[in-house]
């Protein structure tokens, strides 16, 4: 029999190298995760499944919908079905660098499925490097471009490493039109007081699907803030695993998704505190309307000897409709006696009384209930420094509540 | 103006408003005195359309027409103005957003051009000044946070900005010390004029020392039991409600 994960491994390369024949071995024999495995309990892929296995049916031939930019004066590359388009080599004097090419830190990430289905059948990727002491003032924006062309799926591998003082900031975006299936691996590695400011937009068609598994390491006195907003795909998880491995090290994680329809919005993410004195902070807050579907789970370890931890962890969820869902499940393992840990995960629906209080003031329905929602959101957005980017992911999230949402199929 | 005729309002299945009777002409200010429980705030949130408050029987109209098939929103528009006596609190919506939505939402509504942002600063400033409401209350979510006293003049501040014809106030006196009412009184009384009507609900007599009512209604287990001029209200103060036929303590 044909299972989906040999149909997703059709056309792997025969020169493949050691590290891609063994993400594809192990893949081959797991294949697609299933809700029988703990960490999948709460997001079944058997509409995946049975989008691959649907597969093949002819590609059509649009052009690819290329957005504006939601940072004015970025550095954009584009990433068209999984493959760069032009040629972006940079190595410029400000210190940054950037190679085409399919290759991850092979150490960084664990083996899970997702991340060996993209190590397997990538056939690009992008290595993004900063030098120490470096600062590059110009925003990157990475836009990844789904066309459905490619009716099978296409894989993707990201390596970012900055080194010792270096400091960037990232826009990772991900749109497109049609059904397809996208993976993307990323490795994410800071050096001793970097800092990284990387902010997701998933914003793919409302047919697709998106599995994307970041491993993230942070050096001593290093920062990562990461930002995600997620509107778009009828299946979506994010998955990021962080480790805090040098002492003074901090991250912080926020999210912002709106479900509309029969969307799965899936945020997993997992903190390793390893060393004494890191700091783990993380808010994801989703509207869910129609019979949507959010899951988060949120996993925060403490080492024995990782002293003077703070790790805070939050998910909030408002529901629209009564057929809306969120599971949220946070789990905190700590194995040291110093720290400070919190989380909390709370579901909520629009408040009656204060819908009322706004409509005996003369605002319609539907207005007074974008004004709540919008508050109710808007707050996430206060951790993105950038103005205009802020006002421009702000409105992409409003918009997508609204029912004539364009991006909705 | 307003002419309520035998109204009868359920709520959960419980009759609270048993066969209701009141006009207010315009011009006039009237008031609902009554014990706790007596039907008020049913009254009171009947008039605005709050969802919940089932009418049975009887028969609404505000300026000539039925007000009772109309949207809160609408009445707003029309309008009804409602001063909660539990004004609500909206988390992560600005005082001052809010204000702006709803006055541009009523004047829409009304056939007006809406105002831009600085014609509207121009408004809430001086009104808000008049209220003792600084800038600073402003930016911060409706509500959220407020004292008892700024809750009831961010009430009357709504009210002023959005110029109804009818103003409906739900116990604005409760929780503000003498010199709070007197600043919101002088809110009210700035508004009374000869095409407005104002329907005062109040459990107390003491505000009714500031606001002068035309007219006086006591108002007991869910009808009208007694009307007169405001000396009704002394004498109701004097003697309790217990001597007006109803057994409920005040
Ligand atoms: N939501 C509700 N559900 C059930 N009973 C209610 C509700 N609201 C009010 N009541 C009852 O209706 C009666 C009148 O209440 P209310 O109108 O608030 O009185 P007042 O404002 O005069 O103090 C009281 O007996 C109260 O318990
Ligand atoms: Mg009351």
């Amino acid at each position: 029999m044909n299972t989906s994960a040999d149909t997703l491994l059709q056309t792997f390369p025969a020169d493949a190298d050691a590290e891609r024949v063994a993400a594809r071995d192990r893949f081959r024999l797991l294949g697609l995760p299933t809700p029988k495995q703990e960490a999948w309990k709460f997001t079944n892929l058997r509409p995946l499944e049975q989008f691959i296995a649907a597969a093949g049916k002819p590609a059509n031939d649009a052009a690819p919908d290329i957005p504006a930019p939601l940072i004015d004066d970025s550095r954009r590359i584009l990433i068209i079905d999984g493959r760069v388009d032009g040629d972006i080599s940079v190595a410029d004097p400000a210190g940054l660098s950037i190679e085409q090419g399919s290759h991850l830190m092979p150490e960084m990430g664990g083996k899970r499925a997702v991340r060996d289905l993209a190590i397997a059948m990538s056939e690009d990727g992008l290595r993004i490097t900063v030098a120490a002491d470096a600062t590059v003032g110009q925003a990157l924006e990475l836009v990844f471009v789904g066309t459905g062309h490619r009716a099978g799926g296409h894989h993707f591998t990201l390596e970012l490493s900055l080194a010792a003082n270096a400091d960037l900031t990232v826009v990772e975006r991900h749109c497109g039109t049609q059904a397809y299936a996208a993976t993307i691996a990323s490795a994410i590695r800071l050096g001793d007081g970097a800092r990284l400011r990387h902010v997701k937009v998933q914003d793919e068609s409302q047919e697709a699907f998106h599995l994307a598994d970041s491993a993230v390491e942070i050096g001593r006195d290093g920062t990562y803030e990461r930002f995600i907003l997620s509107v778009g795909a009828r299946l979506a998880r994010d998955e990021v695993h962080t480790s805090l491995n040098g002492q003074g090290s901090s991250v912080r994680l926020l999210g912002a998704y709106a479900g509309r329809g029969q969307q799965h919005l899936d945020h997993t993410t997992h903190i390793d505190h390893a060393v004494p004195n890191t700091t783990s902070h993380e808010v994801y807050k989703g509207v869910l309307d129609d019979r949507s579907r959010g899951v988060f789970q949120g996993g925060i370890k403490v080492m024995k000897d990782a002293q003077k931890t703070a790790g805070h962890q939050l998910n909030k969820a408002l529901l629209l409709s009564p057929r809306a869902e969120i599971d949220s499940k946070p789990a905190l393992e700590i194995y040291a006696d110093d720290v400070v840990c919190s989380h909390g995960a709370t579901a909520g629906e629009i408040d009656e009384d204060a819908l009322f209080y706004l409509r005996a003031r003369g605002i319609d329905a539907v207005t007074a209930k974008n004004l709540m929602v919008q508050a109710f959101l808007d707050e996430i957005f206060d951790g993105i420094a950038d103005e205009t980017l802020r006002d421009r992911l702000k409105d992409r999230v409003h918009a997508a509540l609204q029912p004539g949402d364009n991006q909705d199929a | 103006m307003l002419k309520i005729e035998n109204l009868h309002v359920n709520v959960d299945g419980k009759e609270i408003i048993r066969g209701l009777d009141l006009e207010v002409p315009k011009g006039e200010v009237h008031a609902i005195m009554g014990p706790n429980g007596a039907g008020k705030s049913t009254l009171s949130y009947t008039l605005a359309g709050r969802d919940g408050y089932e009418v049975t029987d009887g028969k609404v109209t505000f300026q000539g027409r039925d007000l009772l098939d109309r949207k809160p929103e609408e009445r707003a528009a029309d309008g009804l103005f409602l001063g909660f006596q539990y004004p609500v609190e909206i988390p992560g919506v600005a005082t001052l957003t809010f204000l702006k939505t709803a006055v541009n939402a009523v004047r829409r509504q009304r056939g007006l051009e809406e105002f831009d942002a600085m014609q509207f600063m121009k408004l809430v400033r001086g009104k808000a000044k008049d209220l003792n409401i600084s800038d600073e209350m402003l930016k911060r979510p409706v509500n959220v946070g407020f004292s008892g006293g700024e809750k009831k003049r961010n009430e009357i501040l709504q009210m002023v900005v959005l110029d109804p014809a009818f103003c409906l106030l739900d116990e604005t006196d409760s929780g503000l010390d003498i010199d709070a009412m007197k600043v919101v009184a002088d809110g009210v009384n700035a508004l009374r004029g000869p095409e407005r009507g104002m329907l005062i609900i109040t459990h107390y007599q003491r505000l009714l020392d500031h606001i002068v009512p035309d007219r006086v209604h006591i108002l007991a287990e869910g009808r009208i039991i007694e009307s007169g001029d405001k000396d009704l209200a002394l004498e109701l103060e004097k003697k309790g409600y217990a001597s007006f036929g109803t057994d409920r303590a005040a």
